[in-house]
């Protein structure tokens, strides 16, 4: 028996379509921009199409604005040490992941971290704003925490920055492709998105979106397959931020999975908030298990729950339940935010997190091997 | 008939007037060549039908893939 609940770290198993696309890649593309011979051609037109699905699916009017990266860190990275100048400050959550924190950490950007209110739109907004200084240039927070599952109210944030003459970097590794956003209707200025959870594609890809309000240099620069007598970084996207050859076999796979889901985006969320909100259920009611997170809901909590068992550390429980053929993550989470604000440390906690293709018979076999003491 | 080819500044200005030019019922093929001077770049959208330049020409100008005085037979 294998039951995989490790969606929130990354989406398995993958459509179909993902494999075959990156199969075909393989055989068939070259190096985007870098010659006109067939291959190359095949290789610009699979990152075109997967630029185009990606805009489409955030509301994007220019594929151009898209940008491919290793991983939602990455676009992060861009992010951060891209948009601001010495002195800038930043208002994030309280709540933000490491690939957050430990860049304003390493770099010593100055920011404020607020408390977020899970539910309360209002008191969230108001704590933003009360954090906004004269030097503040960004917003960035996280559209869903990976350890509490909490929403956070990204249009109204959005509106706020909007009005506040600042940007809103938004980190969507746990809602892209789980909740809607739209980043002119919610005036988001960069999307920071995983390729590998929620939106299907393979690891090894990421996205950066741009409302292209807020310049930004780029972290990485070298060879774009274009002005090569010209030593300064090419001015025009997406050429100008994906230095380097990019990970083509992926983008394929990642374009793949954007057109799988983008037609069943909604169902697709559905069910999974379906079967979390079963797993939520199911656990509470296990003597000897606690809950840490709120059942899931699409207006407050993505559907993820973190618990632990009486007696076990969170490692224990993972380990129990690996041996067992069960697939979850246990302690922090590479977010220790959201551990403090639950009250979870030092152990953490067991994240669960279902996915497209987690039946209702894979929660309540979960759910029984939770249960079950017995050592194996 | 002499070909109708524009200038561009990347491939995925390519990409992206390809797929401009396709929506107004302009056909396009992409190709790469010496690279042209004033974009640093050899990729062109080469037009299937030159008798359409001036409204490609225009299309493209408009969505700032062009320069004004691209487009060269």
């Amino acid at each position: 028996m294998n039951l995989y609940f490790d969606n929130a770290a990354t989406s398995r198993p993958k459509p179909a379509c993902v494999g075959d696309a990156m199969a075909r890649a393989l055989i068939a593309c070259g190096n985007p921009g870098r010659g006109g011979h067939v291959y190359a051609m095949n290789a610009a037109r699979v990152m075109w199409e997967a630029r185009e699905a990606a805009a489409s699916l955030f509301g994007v009017s220019n594929p151009e604005n898209v940008i491919f990266t290793l991983n939602c860190t990455q676009s992060i990275n861009m992010v951060l040490a891209g948009a601001l100048y010495p002195g800038d400050h930043v208002v994030v959550s309280d709540v933000e992941h490491n690939a957050v924190m430990r860049p304003l950490t390493e770099w010593r950007i100055p920011y404020t971290a607020v408390r977020t209110v899970a539910g309360d739109t209002a008191a969230t907004v108001a704590a933003f704003e009360a954090a906004i200084r004269p030097t503040t240039r960004l917003i960035f927070c996280t559209h869903a925490s990976n350890v509490t599952g909490e929403i956070l109210p990204i249009a109204a944030l959005g509106e706020l920055a909007h009005r506040r003459g600042l940007a809103l970097a938004v980190d969507g590794a746990q809602s892209g492709g789980i909740l809607p956003l739209h980043m002119v209707r919610d005036h988001v200025d960069f999307l920071c998105l995983p390729g590998h959870k929620g939106l299907y594609g393979p690891s090894g890809t990421g996205l950066l979106l741009s409302s292209q309000k807020l310049p930004l240099a780029p972290l990485f620069v070298g060879g774009t397959g274009s002005h090569s007598l010209q030593m300064t970084q090419p001015e025009s996207w997406p050429e100008r931020m994906e230095s380097g050859t990019p990970n083509v076999v992926g983008v394929a796979g990642l374009g793949a999975a954007l057109r799988w889901l983008s037609p069943r985006r909604e169902s697709v969320a559905a069910h999974e908030f379906a079967q979390g909100k079963r797993l939520w259920e199911r656990l509470s009611a296990v003597r000897g298990v606690r809950v840490h997170t709120a059942c899931p809901s699409p207006e407050t909590t993505v559907p993820l729950v973190l618990f632990s068992v009486d007696g076990e550390s969170s490692e224990q429980t993972a380990e129990r339940l690996g041996q067992c053929g069960v697939a979850v993550r246990a302690g922090l989470h590479c977010a220790p935010t959201g551990h403090r604000k639950l009250g979870t440390l030092p152990d953490g906690g067991v994240r669960v997190a279902p996915g497209a293709f987690t039946a209702a018979e894979d929660v309540d076999r979960l759910v029984a091997l939770v249960a079950c003491r017995r050592s194996v | 008939m002499s070909t109708i080819r524009f200038s561009v500044s990347s491939v995925s200005h390519a990409m992206r007037g390809q797929r401009l030019l396709a929506s107004a019922g302009i056909r396009a093929a992409v190709r790469r060549g010496e690279v042209d001077p004033s974009t640093g770049c050899g990729y062109r959208l080469e037009l299937i039908d030159a008798t359409q330049s001036p409204r490609a020409r225009r299309l493209l100008l408009e969505a700032g893939l062009l320069r004004d005085g691209g487009g060269r037979r």
